[in-house]
């Protein structure tokens, strides 16, 4: 179930370096800014007054994440983009300071999200025991999922993020407006990790350090599913939610991460390309 | 539309410079509405160097107006909005989209979804093969498809004037006549301004009404194509028939 959320993360960190070239390591912050600003307007005592409903949290938590990574492309990225290591440094400078800042503002311990929708449902056939948070996350991601992709392959605007990922010298001849597909690329990713930080910031923990797995698990899922291929992303995702859950419920949870990295290692090894990753081929 | 007094496209002592390279030594041409107009000369000679500049994806000295507007002064994005259309050497389509979704990239910008509609119809009837071939990946076709495509996006951004960079650079001499069929009904039917850069000197004398040499970065001829057929120095370096 989590492995659509993750598809959220992936599908981002992916469309940003399709479209401009730029690995945003402050990915992870734009994640961890959703669930905060969830906690803010929710939780009625971080802000004394602001108590409002967990599904107006939701929409606020999008907006500021969305709102944050556009800020940061026209702010910083967009002046520094044409040196990619630069841009490299510059995005985890921000995360860093972020993580800072949220250590200062909200003190390092972990937080507790109010849960969208407590409760669980039991799944007699199977014997286990799905909480509903994880069945509107599963249900929310694949929504937002099918909104982009309807988006990308049948709107002129959505299709030229896509070509822009392709060929950008193509995009320039055909018209497009570069700066603004790219803006508009960082506004989608942004609000794409807006929503799952609500969900990862629910499931697994809020603490001024949840940047750093989400962001070491896009790299992984990128990866595996091929550089720029949001397909890919998507089941190599899958690939990776299942195998953690996996090891968590055989090993415990301190093996969550091991046999994502071992699956890494693997493909890196046999298709460096990864399972979709034709765009990469051609940059 | 310009009037037929002022050029449709007047370049003014262009100059590129690639680091300490001089690649454009004072070019100047200009381009009337309707005709076709040659640019030959040998590989590396500068002649998709001026197209870039032209395009806006260089740096360069001198000026170039279209219309009358200064380019230096808009965006590469302006430019092709307002008609000026650039189809590469290297096509630069793009790999995974179908024939039918690279058409409709050339469009993109566009808001009359009628008229992109007739010249979606007007391009298939132009390139049958690219009709046959509406849902294959541009990547999977051959070098002759590609460029067929490539024009035919070109096309689709509704150009007053396409510039057309070695379009029969190694294809097939069939397919080559596809092209040359493809151009000859675009700029007498259509209207169309066209600029070609060819090396296939050939090709280009048999369409163009002017034509210019380029060499090593500077223009070292320039005349009607009646002129070129006469003059010796090019019938003996770059047609080869006497």
């Amino acid at each position: 179930m989590i492995s659509a959320v993750y598809a959220l993360i992936a599908i981002g960190f992916t469309m940003i370096f399709g479209v401009g070239g730029v690995l945003n390591l402050a990915h992870g912050a734009l994640i961890m800014i959703g669930a905060y600003s969830f906690l803010v307007v929710t939780s009625g005592s971080t802000l004394g007054i602001l108590s409002l409903p967990t599904g107006i949290g939701l929409i606020v938590a999008i907006a500021v994440a969305a709102a944050a990574s556009y800020v940061l492309y026209i702010g910083l990225v967009e002046h520094i983009e044409e040196n990619p290591v630069i841009t490299f440094l510059a995005t985890l400078v921000v995360a860093l300071i972020l993580s800072e800042l949220f250590v200062m503002g909200f003190s390092s311990s972990p937080r507790t999200l109010i849960n969208l929708v407590p409760g669980s449902i039991h799944v007699e056939q199977f014997g286990v025991r799905v909480t509903n948070i994880e069945v509107v996350g599963f249900v929310v991601s694949w929504i937002a999922i099918g909104l982009l992709w309807y988006y990308v392959t049948r709107t002129d605007e959505g299709r030229s993020i896509l070509a822009t990922s392709m060929s950008e010298r193509g995009a320039q001849l055909t018209g497009v407006d570069l700066p603004k597909i790219k803006a508009r690329t960082w506004l989608i990713a942004g609000a794409f990790a807006g929503l799952a930080g609500v969900f990862i910031g629910t499931l697994q923990s809020t603490s001024p350090i949840m940047w750093l797995d989400p962001l070491a698990l896009a790299f992984i899922i990128v990866v595996i599913g091929g550089i720029g291929s949001i397909k890919g992303s998507i089941v190599a995702a899958y690939l990776i939610g299942y195998l953690e859950t996996l090891t968590v419920e055989l090993l415990g949870a301190g093996f969550r991460g091991t046999f994502s990295l071992l699956v890494l290692v693997i493909v890196l090894l046999v298709m460096p390309q990864g399972l979709f990753g034709r765009e990469w081929v051609h940059e | 539309m310009s009037d037929s007094t002022t050029p449709h496209l007047e370049i003014d002592d262009l100059h590129v410079y690639y680091g300490k390279a001089h690649a454009l030594q004072g070019v100047s041409i200009d381009v009337d509405n309707g005709e076709i107009f040659g640019v030959i000369g040998p590989n590396g000679a500068g002649k998709t160097t001026m197209l870039n500049a032209i395009a806006g994806f260089l740096e360069y000295d001198g000026s170039i107006h279209y219309d009358g507007v200064d380019l230096a002064t808009v965006s590469p994005r302006d430019i092709v909005t307002d008609g000026l259309v650039y189809c590469t050497e290297d096509r630069d389509l793009f790999p995974f989209f179908t024939v039918h979704e690279n058409l409709q990239m050339g469009a993109q910008f566009r808001d009359d979804r009628e008229a992109v509609e007739e010249d979606m119809r007007m391009v298939y009837d132009l390139f049958p093969r690219l009709d046959e071939r509406r849902d294959q990946e541009a990547e999977t076709m051959s070098g002759g498809e590609q460029q067929m495509l490539a024009i035919g996006r070109a096309l689709m951004s509704d150009p007053d004037l396409l510039m057309l960079d070695e379009p029969t650079l190694g294809l097939a001499p069939i397919i080559i006549e596809d092209i040359n069929d493809a151009i000859e009904k675009l700029n007498q039917e259509e209207g169309l301004t066209i600029l070609l850069a060819e090396q296939n000197s050939t090709f280009a004398l048999r369409h163009a009404e002017r034509l210019a040499l380029l060499e090593t970065g500077s223009i070292e001829l320039a005349g009607s194509a009646a002129e070129f057929q006469d003059n010796d120095y090019i019938r003996e370096a770059y047609i080869g028939i006497h």
